[in-house]
């Protein structure tokens, strides 16, 4: 029989999203349903001197208002869930409901509920709020300097933790580096537009004691949780469910506010209570991405070889410290900045820093895509300055393949890698020499051709849980599944993971179909419901597949061991004797004589005959801890001709070759490669969140805010090389994000080196026209 | 958001006939845009309700508007401080008269106007045009306005 | 022509004798948001809106439509270059519909074009350019240039007289182009700084001249 894995079946979740069949939060319907709006602060920093909701509740159709100060002792602070060690964390209290300050446009400050989303909506209008306004501060670096507004009492400069990575002597490497150069890099702040924004249904049954709670989660046991410290009931008496989920992109990992306000208004009215965001309150609230102010140093010889990296990171972490916020831009992003390379010597610096503006967590990629741009940007900018080719320094410095596992300096190892192929096949794909010398011949015409190359690697398939806690991440990384097989032979498996359009529904029925020799269609995948799945750590940092599609195949392979018992017992013979084919046990030599995968279904679930000592019923339960984490790697090229009269940027040819080892589903690895490409080109050519100066966000709709559209995208040409992982069942790397972490330096390497011969080396991210524009009159000596 | 105008229209009307419409709550009100109420608190305090629009976006502000720095009949100083739905504004006009020959004046106004909130984030691409179109309409309407009534 | 104000973008893109006569308005129409967009909205309320960004009135301006306005109190006739009062203003009055575009017939051998620079995110002009250019006996005899996205509102170019009786050459089209944006106070935001759009503006008129001048037979 041939095998489902690595076959490019159609995605299952697929018919029902695209016929609008799906249920998600916001359909949950409910007897007696009450309906949330939350007042949002409309000062980016301001005391809060009263806030009168006393015609609010005379509203109609209003059925309770509270404020801050109502539920100040009776729901606690949104947590913050991962207590970097060793950088002198501090986190203050993050209040449900604003309480003496906001700090953020979009702080919550008051609750309606009402019979109505609309009548709901109307009562905020008749909430009067007195506040005092304070100073704002939206720029990280400018926040941390003395005499900057002071977001929260206990936090001098506002600097939430200090966190520094050393490895080698980098003082040293540079005291003695005969090249040494240095760059400002920014990573703009960006608005992760999952298309479903957020939404929480809390439904408190008074008789049972029992809160259930549909939330827009990737990780419905981390929320069971979190609600749980907020509300202050038992963890046992929450039940948390993620219906479908329209996409996340990190956003809905936090745990957030409103799903506590939502909690605690239905245990305390007995009533059933929805909130849903729309598209400018998810703008204000769901977390943001990214926002570093960086300063890069590299230092080298002068014929390519890199001695060190030194860095200095301003990352904004907004109003508050949201749950996972202290972990992306330190163990995510500065544990990452030897990326695929050998370099010896590396220091990094970051600082946490609370400004006046939405907090920021995990946004694809969180963490890596900052230190594979900083990385990819010095490197590019090194070659130029020594005048070698910048491919050639990438292969002087890539580690290399009879290394691994390979640990770098920052004092992490690599499972496994083959970058110089995964280079050597893109560089084929584009025929690198052939494009330098058109882009020569271009540079006579006058004009600009350009192409940048990235090698990278990345850290993901989060991980072991050992190491989780020693990094403070206030929780596991293992992942879980229950394999339970009916009696008539058909699968479940229950999985601790929250897939949300990565298509684990698909590619772990094709896992467990091959283990038992089952048409696809015979599995069925649970996922999303913290009554029915085992203890999980949810979809992000693309573990699921590596983490819980390995406990996936661990449960499958413990239920096909009892089937064999089972089997054994039938026929009569030893297990030694039972050779597995076509989805049977057959004795061997004796063909005839077999038990199919069906019958042994069947004959343990009615236990008629079982094995003497063995329990009747077909399924287990696997709880799977990978050894490391895993670390997909590749090369992703682009070609650009730039429009010097109007900075407009052409992409030629994009290719991304990715190795993210065996491919389970290579139709769903293409897709994640594409939307991750895509969602990077947004990063690096149009996206941003801008505040002014007041800390109001100007880019509050998608009007102004450049999510790509499919029009102005360019062909993805992907293809793959396969380096298996040593570290899980299934040889699997994840491949969530490495098309956000690779596709931004590297359209943005490609735009600088067009425009080289025009004396542009660095251009700030998006390179909208209007920068590319300005960039090239600076380096003219012209205007502005 | 920050947005700052100003003008200085002439006026066909001595600087104390100016002053005097400037304090007449009813006359101001029936220039201004889209004003549906106003309701005097005393006679430096105010309440306004009025409802205009930002492209495609159609608004009702409730305002609270003070005059003070009063130094009549030179110059005054015209705060509101207003909200709307997810949204608020705080407007600061300085305003100051001068004769400019018999039976003329020019009216100087210098509009300092913050927007916060949902208005902000939705507006950066029609917020700047159409609230300098509005400032800069009620002061030229006003001017011709107080002309009209003083000939 | 006349075209009715509820005609929608979809049904001017279909009209076969729109495109045989005003090949712009079918080419400026293909670039107004996405289908969806351009199956439900009209022209007459494009027009009516008066983004300040909007393709089509720089398009009315050129062609040197005239609109037909209705009240319960009697129609009256206004040239659409007197139609566009600021942003999102027009001198339609309360009570006052547009319910006509009347289009004169274009010069003949006219060439036209639509040079624009669009917002990635709104699909808004940051700046745009229409042009019309006739010739005759070698020389053009006519010339008319219109804006969007650069300023308040959107506006005809006074200066074009330079390239009549000339051939229009590239130096003569420049000038033209530069003249075009003398004492125009720019829009500035955060898509756009001022000098960054005058030179949009500036590359638009150029391209959208030459163009249309190509066009022109
Ligand atoms: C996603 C999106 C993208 C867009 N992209 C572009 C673009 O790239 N370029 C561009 O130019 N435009 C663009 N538009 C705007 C589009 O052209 C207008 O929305 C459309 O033309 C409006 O037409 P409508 O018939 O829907 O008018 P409505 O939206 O119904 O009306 C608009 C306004 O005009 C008034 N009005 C309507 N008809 C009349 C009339 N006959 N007389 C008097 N007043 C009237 C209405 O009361 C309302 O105030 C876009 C719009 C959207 C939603």
């Amino acid at each position: 029989m041939a095998t489902l894995f690595g076959s490019g079946i159609k995605r299952r979740e697929d018919p029902r999203l695209v016929t609008g069949r799906a249920t998600y939060t916001d359909d949950v319907k409910l007897p007696g349903l009450l309906y949330a709006a939350i007042l949002r602060s409309t000062y980016a920093h301001a005391k809060l001197k009263q806030v009168d909701v006393a015609k609010a509740k005379q509203a109609a159709g209003v059925v309770a208002v509270y404020t801050g100060a109502d539920l100040r002792d009776k729901v606690n602070a949104v947590p913050c869930a991962w207590n970097v060690p060793n950088c002198d964390l501090k986190v203050p209290p993050h209040p449900v409901l604003a309480v003496d300050k906001v700090r953020y446009v979009g702080d919550g400050i008051a609750l309606v509920v009402a019979e109505s989303r609309a009548a709901a909506r109307d009562a905020l209008d008749l909430i009067e709020v007195d506040y005092d306004p304070l100073d704002a501060v939206v720029d990280p670096e400018r926040a941390a300097q003395k005499g900057a507004p002071q977001l929260h009492a206990d936090v001098p400069n506002n600097v939430a933790f200090t966190w520094k990575v050393t490895g080698g002597d980098a003082d040293k490497a540079f005291a003695e580096a005969p090249v040494k150069l240095e760059q400002r890099i920014l990573q703009p702040r960006l608005l992760p537009t999952a298309m479903e924004p957020r939404a929480a249904c809390a439904s408190y049954n008074p008789g049972t004691g029992q809160l259930t709670c549909w939330i827009t989660s990737q990780n419905p046991h981390i929320h069971r949780f979190l609600l749980s410290v907020m509300t202050k009931l038992p963890e046992h008496r929450i039940r948390v469910i993620a219906p479908e989920v329209g996409g996340g992109f990190g956003s809905k990992i936090p745990g957030y506010a409103d799903e506590a306000l939502v909690s605690f208004a239905s245990l305390d009215l007995g009533r059933p209570v929805k909130w849903t965001e729309d598209r400018s309150e998810n703008y204000k609230v769901t977390i943001h991405g990214r926002d570093h102010v960086e300063h890069v140093e590299l230092c080298g010889t002068k014929d390519g070889k890199i001695t060190g990296l030194r860095t200095r990171v301003y990352a904004g972490l907004g109003g508050y410290a949201s749950t996972a916020a202290p972990g992306i831009p330190t163990i995510l992003h500065g544990l990452m900045y030897s990326g695929p390379y050998a370099i010896p010597n590396i220091a990094g610096t970051v600082y946490g820093v609370y400004t006046t503006t939405t907090p920021v967590d995990a946004y694809r990629g969180a963490g890596r895509p900052e230190a594979t741009f900083l990385l990819e940007r010095m490197i590019d900018l090194y070659a130029r300055k020594i005048g070698m080719d910048p491919v050639e320094v990438r292969r002087k410095n890539l580690i290399p393949n009879d290394k691994f596992p390979y640990t770098v300096a920052t004092g992490i190892t690599y499972d496994s890698g083959n970058y110089q192929g995964a280079l050597d096949k893109a560089l084929q794909m584009i025929d690198y020499k052939k494009f330098r010398a058109e882009q020569a011949k271009a540079r006579k015409d006058g004009r600009y051709l350009g192409i940048g190359v990235t090698t990278y690697c990345e850290i993901c398939g989060l991980g072991p849980s050992q190491v989780a806690g020693a990094v403070g991440f206030g929780g596991g990384l293992y992942d879980s599944a229950i394999v339970r097989v009916y009696p008539t032979g058909v699968v479940r498996a229950y999985i601790g993971a929250k897939p949300h359009g990565q298509g684990e529904e698909t590619t772990f029925a094709q896992i467990v179909a091959d283990e038992f020799g089952l048409p696809v269609e015979n599995v069925e995948v649970v996922a999303g419901d913290t009554e029915a799945t085992p203890q999980g750590w949810g979809t992000y940092g693309s573990r699921t597949t590596a983490v819980c599609g390995s406990a996936v195949k661990v449960a499958a392979q413990r239920v096909k061991a009892k089937a064999k018992q089972i089997a054994a017992h039938l026929l009569e013979a030893n297990e030694a004797d039972l050779d597995w084919k076509d989805g049977k046990f057959v004795v061997k030599g004796s063909p005839d004589k077999s038990k199919s995968f069906g019958e042994l279904a069947l004959m343990a679930n009615v236990a008629w005959n079982m094995p003497p000592g063995v329990e009747p019923g077909l399924e287990a339960t696997a709880f799977f801890d990978p050894t490391n984490f895993v670390f997909p790697f590749g090369t992703h090229i682009c070609t650009v001709e730039v429009d010097a009269e109007t900075g407009e940027v052409k992409i030629l040819r994009y290719i991304a070759v990715d190795d993210c080892g065996p491919q389970i589903n290579p139709m769903i690895v293409e897709g994640q490669v594409h939307g991750g490409v895509i969602q990077g080109l947004g990063e690096a050519l149009q996206e941003r969140a801008v505040y002014d100066e007041d800390g109001q966000l100007l880019t509050g709709t998608l009007m102004d805010y450049a999510v790509p559209k499919a029009s102005q995208m360019p062909k993805i040409e992907t293809a793959h090389t396969v380096t298996p992982s040593p570290v899980n069942p299934l040889g699997v790397k994840g491949v969530g994000e490495t098309g956000t972490i690779a596709s931004v330096p590297t359209l943005v390497n490609a735009v600088c080196d067009a425009l080289a011969p025009l004396g542009v080396t660095h251009i700030d991210k998006p390179l909208t026209p209007a920068r590319v524009w300005t960039a090239i009159q600076q380096a003219k000596g012209g205007a502005r | 958001m920050r947005l700052e105008f100003s003008g200085a229209p002439e006026i066909a009307a001595p600087p104390a006939v100016v002053w005097q419409r400037l304090l007449d709550h009813r006359f101001v009100a029936s220039v201004a845009p889209g004003v549906e109420s106003v309701e005097a608190v005393d006679d430096r305090h105010f309440k306004v309700v009025s409802a205009f629009g930002v492209g495609s976006v159609k608004l009702k502000f409730q305002l609270d508007v003070e005059l003070s720095e009063l130094t009549p009949p030179k110059s005054l100083k015209l705060s509101a401080r207003g909200r709307a739905p997810g949204s608020g504004v705080d407007v600061s006009t300085r305003l100051a008269i001068e004769p400019v020959a018999p039976n003329r004046s020019r009216l100087r106004w210098d509009a300092t106007s913050e927007v916060r909130g949902t208005v902000a984030s939705v507006g950066a691409r029609l917020l700047k045009g159409t609230a300098k179109q509005l400032t800069e309409s009620f002061w030229r309407k006003f001017a011709a306005r107080v002309a009209e009534r003083s000939k | 022509m006349r075209i009715g104000a509820t005609t929608t973008y979809r049904e001017l893109l279909d009209s076969k004798p729109l495109r045989a006569k005003y090949p712009l308005i079918a080419e400026v129409t293909e670039h107004i948001g996405d289908l969806q967009v351009r199956n439900a909205g009209t022209i007459g309320g494009g027009l009516a809106h008066a983004d300040p960004a909007a393709d089509m009135p720089p398009v009315m301006l050129v062609l040197d439509a005239t609109f037909v306005l209705q009240s319960k109190g009697g129609k009256r006739s206004v040239p659409a270059r007197k139609f566009f009062k600021g942003p999102f203003t027009t001198v339609l009055k309360p009570g006052e519909l547009l319910v006509e575009i009347r289009l004169p017939g274009p010069p003949k051998g006219a060439g036209m074009a639509y040079a624009s620079f669009e917002q990635a995110a709104s699909g808004y002009a940051l700046a745009g350019a229409a042009a019309l250019v006739a010739v005759a006996k070698g020389v053009i005899a006519r010339a008319e240039l219109a804006f969007t996205g650069v300023a308040e509102t959107p506006f005809l170019a006074p200066a074009t007289k330079p390239l009549i009786g000339t051939k229009g050459d590239p130096d003569a089209i420049g000038r033209v182009a530069e003249a075009a944006m003398a004492g125009v106070e720019a829009n500035d935001d955060i898509h756009a700084g001022r000098e960054y759009r005058l030179h949009l503006a500036r590359v638009a008129a150029r391209r959208a001249l030459t163009e249309a001048l190509a066009r022109a037979t």
